[in-house]
C-alpha cells in the first residue's frame, strides 16, 4: 500500500501545490486590496495597526505557503535527514518572539493613545453624551446647559409616555436635559465626544465602523470612552453584541454636523 | 433461546461494552451523526445571511415552529447559530477527537490492555450520549432551543422574556452542558491515569507519540478548566429558577417592566465561561497538532524535527491557554491594564505555536513525502494553523480588536484555526486509523478528491469572512442588509454561502468512502503504514473486526 502512495512531485502533489499557491495568492491579493469603511474619526491608529499587521502576517503567510508548495514539488534525490539543531530552534523562537513583542509594544502605545484622557488643561471640554441601549433601540441624552444629567430611575421607565430611560422629571437637573429621538444622535465635527454608555436590559455593543469605535453596553455598569468625529456626514451605529431577536435591526444613525450648526440641528431634531 | 443469547452478546459487546475500542467507536459514530445536524444548521444560517427574505420551502415544512410562511423567524435564526456552535464545538469535535481517538488509541499507544477505569469510561460515553439527546430535544420544545449564542451571555440567557429561546430551551442547554462536562471530566481522569500509571515500564514519556502527549495535556486542561462552566451553569440555573442574582445586576428594565432581583454582574459569567472557553479551543487544537506531527513522522520516514521542543511547545500552549481568556472581553469595558496583560499572554502564545510551524517545515524539508490521504489532511492542518494563527495575532492586539471584535472577521478566524484544524484532524485520524479500527483501507482516490475539494471550499467559505469583517459586518445578524453600509456585501455573502454548499456536498464523498470501505475496502493487513508507534506494532492491539 505505502509503496503505491503518490509521493511529492507526483500528479497529486502538483494539483495540491497548485491549489495552495492559488489560494495563497488570492488570499494575499484579497486582503491587500480589502477596504474598511472610510475613516471618519480621529482613530487612524487602528487602520495603521491593521496595515502593519497585514504586512507582517502577509510575509509569514506567503512564506509558510511557499514552503508548503516547495515541499510538495521538490523531488529530493537522497533523503537527507537534518540533525536536531538546538541553535536553529533557538534562533527562530527568538525571531518569532521579537516580532511579536514589537507588535505588542505598538499595540500598547496605540491603546494608551486611543483611551484618550489628559489632553492638556486648555483643550476644550469634551461633549458628553449619555447612550442608553435597550432591546432594540438606542437612547441618546445630552446634559443641556447645566452640564449635569438629571436623575434616572428604572422604576420610572414608561414606554407609553416615551420615557424610555426613566428620567426623573422632578429633578431640577433634568429640566434642561436634551432627549434626542430614539436612534438618532447628532454630534459636532471636530469636538471630542465622551460617551457614557449603559444598558437597560441585556448586553449590547456600540459599534460605529466608520469611527473605529466599539464598546459593550454592560447592564449594571456605566462605560465611558471618547472619540472625535472628524468628517461631517451620516454614519450608522450597529449593535455588535447578540441581544435578542431584534438584534439585527438595532440600528442607529449618527449625524455629524459642523460645530456651528450643531445646536440648531439638535433643537430641530427634538421639536 | 439462542437468538436471545446472541442479542445479549451483541448488546454487551457493541452497546454496553467496557472495551475502550468499542467506546471510542461509539464516540466517533455519535459525533459523526451529530456533525450532520450541526452542518445542516450552519447551511440554513448561511442561506439566511445571504438571502434574508428567502422562502425556505421544504426546510420550513420540516421545522414549522421556526418559520412564518416559509420565511425564517429571527428568534429561530438565533437558535440555529446557538445550536450549531454548541453542537460542533462540544458534541462533535471534542467528542470525536478526544472521546473517539483518545479512547481508542491511548491504551494502545501506551501499551496498556485497556483504560485504567473501564466502567468509568463506559459511563462517560453514556453521559455524553444522554447530554446529546437532551441538547437535541430542545428542538421540539414549543419555545425553541436556546438562542443566546454558544457563549450564553446573561442577562439574555438569564431572563425568560429576553428571547424565546431563554425559556425551557436554555434550561435544557445548561443541563446538557453540565452533563457533557461531567462526562468530559470522567474521561479526562481516565486518560491521565492511563497515560501516567498504565504505560509500559520500558516506554518512557519521551517515546510517546505526540498524539498521546496531546491527550495528556487535553485531559489536564479539561480537568482544570471545565469545572468553571459547571459551576457557572448551576449558578445560571439558580438565577433562572431560584431567585438568585449571580449574573443579574440591579435596576434592569426588560420591555418596560422592572426585573426583580439584582446585585450580580453579567461580566462574572464572561470570566467563568471563557475560563473554560479558551482552554476549550486548545483542547480542540492540540489533538490535531499531535496527529499532524505523528503523521509527518510516519510519512516522511523520520522522527518529527525537534520532538522535545514539540512537547515543550504543547506544554507551554496548554499552560498559557489558562491565561488568555480575557481577550474575548477587550471591549467589555475591562480595565485597560487588565486588557494589556491579556494582550501580552495572547500574543506570546504564538511563540510556541511558531516553533511548531518551523519544526514542521524542517521535518518536511528535503524529504520524499508519501502523499497518502492522512498526510494530505495533515498538510492541510499545517496551512490552516498558519492562516488562522496569524489572524489570531491580529485579534490579540487590543486596538485592532476594537474594530474587529464580534464581526465576521472573528467568525472566519476561529472557523479556520479552531474548527478547521480540528475537523481536518478528525479526517486525518479517520483515514489513518481506519485500518486499525476496521482492518480495511479507505479509498485513496476518493480520499484525495475529498481532501482537495474540502481544502478549496473550506478556504472559499471562511477566508472571505475576514474581508466582510474588515468592512464592518457584525456577526449573528439575521439580516445584515438592514444596515446601508453592509448592503454592498450581499454578493460576497452569497459567494460564501455557495462555497459552504459546495463544502457540504464535498462531504458526501467522505461518507461514501467511509461506508463503502467499511464493507468493501481493501484488506489492510496488520501494518498498512510504515508506522512504528505501538498501536500498529503490538500484535494484541490489532483490530479483531470490532
Amino acid at each position: 500500500m505505502t509503496e503505491d502512495a503518490p509521493r511529492n512531485g507526483g500528479q497529486l502533489a502538483r494539483v495540491f501545490a497548485l491549489l495552495t499557491a492559488a489560494f495563497a495568492a488570492w488570499a494575499a491579493y484579497a486582503l491587500a486590496t480589502s477596504s474598511m469603511p472610510p475613516l471618519a474619526a480621529d482613530r487612524g491608529r487602528i487602520d495603521s495597526a491593521i496595515e502593519l499587521n497585514l504586512i507582517v502576517s502577509g510575509v509569514v503567510f506567503l512564506g509558510a505557503h511557499l514552503a508548503l508548495v516547495l515541499v510538495l514539488l521538490r523531488r529530493p534525490r537522497e533523503a537527507r535527514i537534518p540533525r536536531e539543531n538546538i541553535r536553529v530552534e533557538m534562533l527562530w523562537t527568538a525571531l518569532t518572539a521579537a516580532i511579536l513583542v514589537a507588535l505588542l509594544v505598538n499595540s500598547e502605545i496605540d491603546a494608551r493613545a486611543l483611551a484618550g484622557g489628559d489632553e492638556g488643561a486648555d483643550a476644550p471640554k469634551p461633549v458628553v453624551v449619555e447612550v442608553v441601549a435597550q432591546q432594540f433601540a438606542w437612547n441618546f441624552r445630552l446634559p443641556g446647559e447645566d452640564g449635569i444629567f438629571g436623575r434616572t430611575d428604572p422604576r420610572l421607565v414608561d414606554q407609553a409616555e416615551l420615557n424610555f430611560i426613566g428620567l426623573d422629571k422632578k429633578d431640577p437637573a433634568s429640566e434642561d436635559d436634551i432627549l434626542l429621538p430614539q436612534g438618532l444622535l447628532i454630534l459636532p465635527a471636530g469636538r471630542e465626544i465622551k460617551v457614557r454608555l449603559r444598558s437597560l436590559d441585556v448586553i449590547h455593543s456600540f459599534f460605529v465602523a466608520s469611527f473605529r469605535v466599539k464598546r459593550d453596553a454592560m447592564p449594571g455598569l456605566q462605560g465611558e470612552f471618547t472619540f472625535t468625529p472628524t468628517t461631517p456626514g451620516s454614519f450608522e451605529l450597529a449593535c455588535a453584541e447578540h441581544c435578542g431577536l431584534g438584534h439585527y435591526r438595532m440600528r442607529g444613525l449618527i449625524e455629524v454636523v459642523p460645530e456651528a450648526e450643531w445646536a440648531g440641528k439638535v433643537k430641530e431634531a427634538t421639536q | 433461546m439462542s437468538g436471545n443469547a446472541s442479542s445479549q452478546s451483541f448488546l454487551s459487546r457493541y452497546v454496553f461494552s467496557l472495551d475502550h475500542r468499542v467506546i471510542g467507536l461509539q464516540y466517533l459514530f455519535t459525533a459523526m451523526a451529530l456533525a450532520l445536524v450541526g452542518g445542516l444548521l450552519a447551511l440554513i444560517v448561511r442561506i439566511q445571511i445571504a438571502w434574508p427574505d428567502h422562502d425556505f420551502g421544504l426546510i420550513s415544512a420540516l421545522l414549522p415552529q421556526g418559520f412564518d410562511e416559509g420565511v425564517m423567524k429571527p428568534e429561530f435564526y438565533a437558535a440555529l447559530f446557538t445550536m450549531h456552535g454548541t453542537i460542533m464545538i462540544f458534541f462533535v469535535l471534542s467528542a470525536a477527537l478526544i472521546g473517539g481517538f483518545g479512547n481508542y488509541l491511548i491504551p494502545l499507544q501506551v501499551g496498556a490492555k485497556d483504560m485504567a477505569f473501564p466502567r468509568l469510561n463506559a459511563l462517560s460515553y453514556w453521559i455524553y450520549a444522554v447530554s446529546s439527546v437532551i441538547m437535541l430535544s430542545s428542538f421540539v420544545v414549543p419555545s425553541g432551543p436556546a438562542a443566546s449564542g454558544w457563549t450564553a451571555y446573561p442577562p439574555l440567557s438569564a431572563l425568560k422574556g429576553a428571547i424565546p429561546g431563554s425559556n425551557l430551551g436554555q434550561d435544557l442547554w445548561l443541563v446538557a452542558m453540565a452533563l457533557f462536562i461531567v462526562s468530559f471530566t470522567l474521561g479526562g481522569l481516565n486518560f491521565l491515569a492511563t497515560i501516567l500509571a498504565l504505560r509500559k515500564p520500558e516506554l518512557s514519556m519521551m517515546d510517546l507519540p505526540l498524539f498521546t502527549w496531546s491527550m495528556l495535556f487535553v485531559a489536564i486542561l479539561g480537568l482544570l478548566a471545565f469545572p468553571s462552566l459547571t459551576a457557572a451553569s448551576v449558578m445560571l440555573l439558580l438565577d433562572r429558577h431560584a431567585g438568585t442574582s449571580f449574573f443579574i445586576p440591579m435596576g434592569l428594565v426588560l420591555s418596560g417592566d422592572p426585573v426583580p432581583g439584582g446585585g450580580g454582574s453579567p461580566i462574572l459569567w464572561q470570566h467563568l465561561f471563557w475560563f473554560l472557553g479558551h482552554p476549550e479551543v486548545y483542547i480542540l487544537m492540540l489533538p490535531s497538532l499531535g496527529i499532524t506531527s505523528d503523521l509527518f513522522t510516519v510519512f516522511t520516514g523520520r522522527r518529527v524535527f525537534g520532538y522535545r521542543s514539540m512537547v515543550i511547545a504543547m506544554a507551554l500552549i496548554s499552560g498559557m491557554s489558562f491565561l488568555v481568556w480575557g481577550h474575548h472581553m477587550f471591549v467589555s469595558g475591562m480595565s485597560p491594564f487588565l486588557g494589556s496583560a491579556f494582550a501580552v499572554t495572547t500574543t506570546l502564545i504564538a511563540v510556541p505555536s511558531g516553533v511548531k510551524v518551523f519544526n514542521w517545515i524542517a521535518t518536511l524539508w528535503n524529504r520524499p513525502l508519501q502523499l497518502t490521504t492522512p498526510m494530505l489532511w495533515a498538510l492541510g492542518i499545517f496551512s490552516l494553523f498558519v492562516t488562522g494563527g496569524l489572524s489570531g495575532i491580529w485579534l490579540g492586539q487590543t486596538q485592532i480588536d476594537i474594530q474587529l471584535h464580534d464581526t465576521a472577521f472573528v467568525v472566519g478566524h476561529f472557523h479556520i484555526i479552531m474548527a478547521g484544524a480540528a475537523l481536518f484532524g478528525v479526517f486525518a485520524g479517520l483515514h489513518y486509523w481506519f485500518p486499525l479500527f476496521f482492518g480495511r483501507l479507505m479509498s485513496e482516490r476518493l480520499g484525495a478528491a475529498h481532501f482537495l475539494l474540502t481544502f478549496v471550499f473550506y478556504y472559499a467559505t471562511f477566508f472571505p469572512m475576514h474581508l466582510a469583517g474588515l468592512r464592518g459586518q457584525v456577526r449573528r445578524v439575521y439580516d445584515p442588509y438592514q444596515y446601508e453600509y453592509l448592503k454592498p456585501l450581499q454578493s460576497m455573502n452569497a459567494f460564501i454561502t455557495w462555497a459552504a454548499v459546495a463544502l457540504a456536498l464535498a462531504q458526501i464523498l467522505f461518507f461514501i468512502n467511509f461506508f463503502w470501505s467499511l464493507k468493501r475496502g481493501a484488506p489492510s493487513g496488520a501494518h498498512p503504514w510504515a508506522a512504528e508507534s505501538l498501536e500498529w506494532t503490538e500484535p494484541e492491539s490489532l483490530a479483531e473486526g470490532v
